[in-house]
């Protein structure tokens, strides 16, 4: 079955080159959230295998969406964003893919988040 | 008139006269007193008779014809008379000629029947209709000299028979019952069909407002030109039938077979039950035809059947709109159902929680469980019945779906069936089981699946006292084939077409209860359907019932597509079947209730406030109870006590029900996020609104967690620690952070503030680069030239070159920088970004320090290098590899050189634009760029080290 990811991310732009990246390496694209709070929902009613997630968001955060939504359900995640410090500083042990990126670290940073997850 | 006595021709006539005038001896027939007898005894019939005829004399078929024929050819008489047929029907004589030759060469006559001809006999061109006889006439020696023709008139045949035709079309369209402007539509398409007959209509409808009539249908004119005031239709609506003349002068239409204009319009009422007007018709007239008293009597009859069909039309709206005011009766009744549902599971929260409970810590009082334990098993009932009943309202309401996934379905049935074993046996009821391997999954809702098989088997086993419950499952083509089949007391024929009716229940059934709903059945018949199934029962009264159910293994094209539903709100617990079965099976009581599981440990030590907002006094009190022995609890009535608590002492953690006066939990929470110090606290909604839907509705608007009623007591405890537990960690990472923001001292905080902006810049020039990059990715995906997109993904390239660069510089955060470090880190952040971690890199540089001014165009430069020599230099090459110097020479001159072993294509082509930027990069250095080439290629430049 084809896995399925969300994107957490507030622009949109962005998201798209994100959604291509995932249709490539062969996810369902379950949607894209722009607030934390739609994410924490979107997630519940998606049960994605896997979150791309950036930091700063139109309302909220993406550390917090993602604390939110583990009390809910396990989640791959994987943090997509230029503001790498504070990311590592709320999750150290988080993924995370600098911008600007390329696709190859997209790519090698979702394979590390399957296999640590298992 | 001329004295014709002792003529040969002496009926009277114009043709008689003209007969006797005519030269005769100029044709070949010669003069009359030559003519053979029987020519004299044909004319002189033909000129004594008053149907049409016309006789044709010798070779040259030489007309004579009496006064009756006149009409039939027009201004072609009276130059017919003596002249040849091939002459005057010179046009027709194709069609004519070789009919005429037949019957004159074999004698044998011939007939044309209603054959329609154009008669100027009534002022105007006329459409008629004629059956012509063709005979042969023999000479005085019987040899056939020529052919008679007699014309019998048969218009009102013709046109009664199609004017009869069309308003057969009508009344078969007239008693069906549709839509209005279905009914107008269908007639104007049965009208449109006989356009000579009604050469335009126009049906004008009233409208129940006080407006002027609506055209309706607009049949052999343009409908939108069609302005009523042309009309008369108050008249008509009054009732009154109007003959309007010479309407050609305002509407231009031509009618009829030979296309004259209209000039003349029938407009008529239009009635409908007990005389009310409907509206108007207006009939075009057709323009060759007499309007006669028949035509008029069509035309009333088609009004007639017009009205029929719009009577017809209002009662079907009239009864639709009944329908509809029912549906929307039905739809309000649902709704109400579903709310009294969901009102009843507070309550249920309050029975099943409290004794869950008790009955653990009623270790030891064997009577004190039992009574516990009878008001358990009866909440759990409770829960199914109102369970079932929000799955109906559910499916009442259309939002219920089989979510259906592959499921095999053999061991799901034999779990369930398993279930109820041991209340069969306790019952010394026989229960066979009997499931065939179906050999391949089945599409099926597993929860509905749960409801069907649990319903059937606890119904067959409320009725069945002695004997067997026997459960089979088995395929049949592509389907898979449950049945249930209970030797118990039966269910009388005249109730079997109601058993799967909704409340319906069996009168004076003998069962182990008396309790039920009557409609579990109907239940099961509807999960079966959304499964696109079928349900039947079979029943003899003493012997038992048989229900059958049939569900496709592979759901159908019309099946939903799987997906949460609403229905999971509302599991099964196969134990409250049980418990049920148990209960009506045995007076040794039901067993023991296991201990509840011992709550969670509590949180280190501390004790977290909690407020709790709730307008139900016994669920606050509950809940409390719930919380107080590990956490301090403040409980409120309503939402905006709950916000005055959040002012005067803030708690750790807020539980807010959904449904409360003056705010409810919605309003509070968006309250609550909206103030800065509440973003971090965490609240949990508490609802008696189950399902997908209101859950996501609760997480969207912020709330960390959302708690549907009936909760057990260690859930809600469970949840309430992960919240404040995850809160914890917040507030602790938060801690930290402001700890090391007061450990900057004064003398330091500018420098902070410096600081935080630069990571500001930081992260808006990464923001921005991604936003390129994006974008320019985004681009590249609608080109097709290759070229073209090799050029954009080059300068995607260059983009992500400055994110590395600029995270390099900024990690850095002084000058002068290790160039040699910045190189290494570039060139292999480069590598991985290119995937192109086979390349091998060397890197030979002394110890040189630059300042960001020189070290940006030399990381572009390297930049450049390296992805001409990714894309270019390694095609055949087992060993890639790239040599980067950076030497300090002995004029004291910086040479910085990136060289590959490649095959030669690296040698960047002149004028391409990498090797153009790398020229602007060296002169930014203050030195010139060199390409060599010699097995691979070599780019190198000696540049001045600047020092500030």
């Amino acid at each position: 079955m084809r896995r399925t990811a969300i994107i957490i991310e507030d622009d949109l732009l962005i998201a798209f080159e994100l959604e291509d990246i995932l249709h490539e390496l062969d996810f369902t694209v379950g949607g894209t959230f722009v607030t934390e709070n739609d994410a924490v929902a979107g997630a519940f009613s998606q049960k994605p295998d896997l979150l791309l997630v950036d930091y700063r968001l139109a309302q909220g955060d993406g550390a917090s969406a993602v604390e939110r939504i583990r009390l809910q359900q396990a989640a791959r995640v994987v943090y997509v964003s230029a503001s790498g410090e504070e990311v590592l500083r709320r999750e150290p042990d988080a993924i995370h893919v600098d911008k600007p990126f390329d696709r190859n670290r997209i790519a090698a940073a979702i394979d590390r988040a399957f296999h640590d997850a298992g | 008139m001329t004295d014709r006595s002792g003529l040969p021709f002496s009926a009277p006539g114009v043709m008689s006269d003209l007969i006797h005038r005519f030269d005769w001896s100029a044709t070949p027939l010669g003069p009359v007193e030559g003519w053979p007898q029987s020519l004299k005894a044909t004319v002189k019939t033909l000129l004594g008779s008053r149907y049409p005829m016309i006789l044709l004399w010798s070779e040259d078929l030489i007309q004579i014809y009496n006064d009756a024929y006149i009409n039939l050819i027009g201004d072609k008489h009276p130059y017919a008379l003596g002249h040849s047929i091939r002459d005057t029907q010179a046009e027709s004589w194709e069609v004519i000629g070789p009919m005429i030759h037949e019957v004159i060469s074999t004698g044998t006559p011939n007939w044309v029947p209603a054959q329609r001809l154009a008669l100027n006999r009534a002022g105007f061109t006329e459409e008629a209709y004629f059956s012509l006889s063709y005979s042969a006439v023999e000479d005085d020696e019987a040899v056939i000299r020529g052919m008679l023709c007699v014309c019998s008139e048969v218009t009102q045949q013709v046109l009664g028979e199609r004017r009869l035709k069309l308003q057969r079309d009508l009344a078969a369209k007239a008693g069906e019952v549709r839509p209005q402007e279905k009914v107008c539509g269908d007639i104007a398409a049965a009208i449109s069909d006989y356009p000579w007959d009604v050469p335009f209509a126009l049906i004008y409808l009233n409208d129940s407002r006080d407006d002027a009539p609506l055209l309706g249908a607009a049949i052999g004119v343009e409908a939108g030109g069609e302005a009523p005031g042309r009309w008369p239709l108050d008249r008509a609506l009054q009732g009154e039938t109007i003959e309007l003349d010479g309407i050609e002068e305002r509407l231009a239409v031509a009618g009829g077979p030979f296309q004259a204009p209209v000039t003349r319009a029938l407009v008529l009422p239009l009635r409908g039950a007990g005389d009310t007007a409907l509206g108007a018709l207006v009939l075009g007239i057709n323009p060759n035809c007499a309007f006669d008293e028949a035509y008029r009597s069509f035309c009333e009859l088609l009004a007639q059947q017009v009205s029929m069909a719009l009577r017809n039309a209002r009662a079907y709206e009239e009864e639709r709109e009944r329908a509809d005011a029912l549906a929307a009766l039905d739809q309000a009744k649902t709704a109400f159902f579903s709310n009294v549902s969901h009102e009843f599971r507070t309550p249920l929260t309050l029975l099943i929680g409290p004794l869950e409970e008790a009955l653990a810590t009623a270790k030891g009082q064997p009577e004190q469980r039992k009574r516990l334990t009878v008001a358990r098993r009866n909440a759990l009932r409770l829960t199914r019945l109102v369970n079932t009943l929000l799955d109906f309202s559910r499916i009442e309401a259309g939002r219920a779906r089989a979510a259906v996934q592959p499921v095999n379905l053999t061991t799901l049935t034999v779990d369930l069936a398993s279930n109820f074993r041991s209340a069969a046996e306790q019952a010394g009821l026989t229960l066979t089981i009997a499931c065939q391997d179906l050999g391949t999954p089945v599409d099926v809702d597993p929860d509905m699946w749960e409801k069907i098989v649990l319903n059937l088997l606890s119904n067959a086993y409320k009725f069945t006292f002695t004997g067997e419950i026997a459960l089979t499952l088995n395929r049949d083509g592509d389907d898979a084939v449950l049945t249930v089949r209970d030797t118990g007391v039966g269910i009388p024929r005249k109730e079997l077409p109601r058993i799967f009716e909704r409340f319906h229940r069996v009168e004076k059934q003998r069962g182990r209860s008396h309790e039920g709903t009557g409609i579990g059945l109907a239940l099961v018949k509807e999960l079966v359907e959304l499964h696109g199934g079928t349900i039947e029962v079979d029943s003899v009264v003493d012997e038992g019932t048989r229900f059958t159910i049939r569900i496709p293994m592979s759901s159908r094209a019309t099946a939903p597509p799987a997906g949460p539903t609403d229905l999971d709100a509302t599991p099964t617990r196969a134990e409250t079947f049980m418990e049920e079965a148990r209960i009506w099976s045995s007076d040794r009581g039901p067993h023991e209730e296991a201990d509840a599981d011992p709550l969670p440990a509590e949180l280190d030590g501390m004790r977290p406030h909690i407020l709790l907002a709730d307008d139900n006094v016994d669920m606050r009190a509950y809940v409390s109870r719930l919380l107080r022995a590990r956490f301090e609890v403040t409980a409120v009535a309503d939402g905006a006590a709950a916000l005055d608590v959040i002012e005067e002492r803030r708690p750790d953690l807020v539980l807010l029900d959904v449904m409360m006066p003056v705010k409810n939990g919605f309003e509070v929470l968006s309250i609550i996020r909206s103030a800065p110090s509440g973003a971090q606290l965490p609240v949990i909604l508490l609802s008696a609104r189950a399902g997908e839907e209101a859950r996501v509705e609760g997480l969207r608007a912020g709330a960390d967690d959302y708690l549907v009623k009936p909760f057990v007591s260690r859930e809600l405890v469970a949840r309430v620690e992960g919240a404040i537990r995850l809160a914890q960690q917040r507030a602790e990472a938060a801690e930290r952070e402001a700890r090391i923001q007061a450990d900057v001292d004064l003398a330091h905080r500018e420098l902070a503030l410096k600081d935080s902006m630069l990571a500001e810049i930081h992260h808006r020039v990464k923001n921005n680069l991604q936003f390129l990059s994006s974008l320019i990715a985004l681009t590249i995906k609608d080109l097709a030239d290759p070229e073209a997109v090799q050029r954009l993904e080059d300068l995607k390239g260059r983009v992500l070159n400055l994110g590395l660069m600029h995270n390099l510089l900024y990690g850095v955060g002084e000058t002068p920088i290790d160039a040699v470090a910045f190189l290494r880190a570039l060139a292999e952040e480069s590598r991985t970004a290119y995937a192109m971690a086979h390349v091998g890199l060397e890197i030979a540089a002394d110890p040189v320090s630059l300042s960001a001014d020189q070290m940006v165009p030399l990381g572009l430069l390297l930049n450049e290098a390296l992805l001409n020599a990714f894309k270019y230099a390694f095609d055949d090459q087992p060993n890639p590899l790239i040599r980067i110097a950076l030497r300090r020479n002995s004029s004291g001159l910086l040479g910085f050189s990136v060289c590959d072993n490649g095959s030669g294509f690296g040698k960047p082509r002149p004028g391409s634009s990498g090797l153009r930027l790398m020229r602007v990069f060296a002169n930014q250095l203050g030195g010139e760029l060199a390409v060599t080439y010699d097995k691979g290629s070599q780019l190198s430049i000696e540049f001045p080290e600047v020092r500030r």
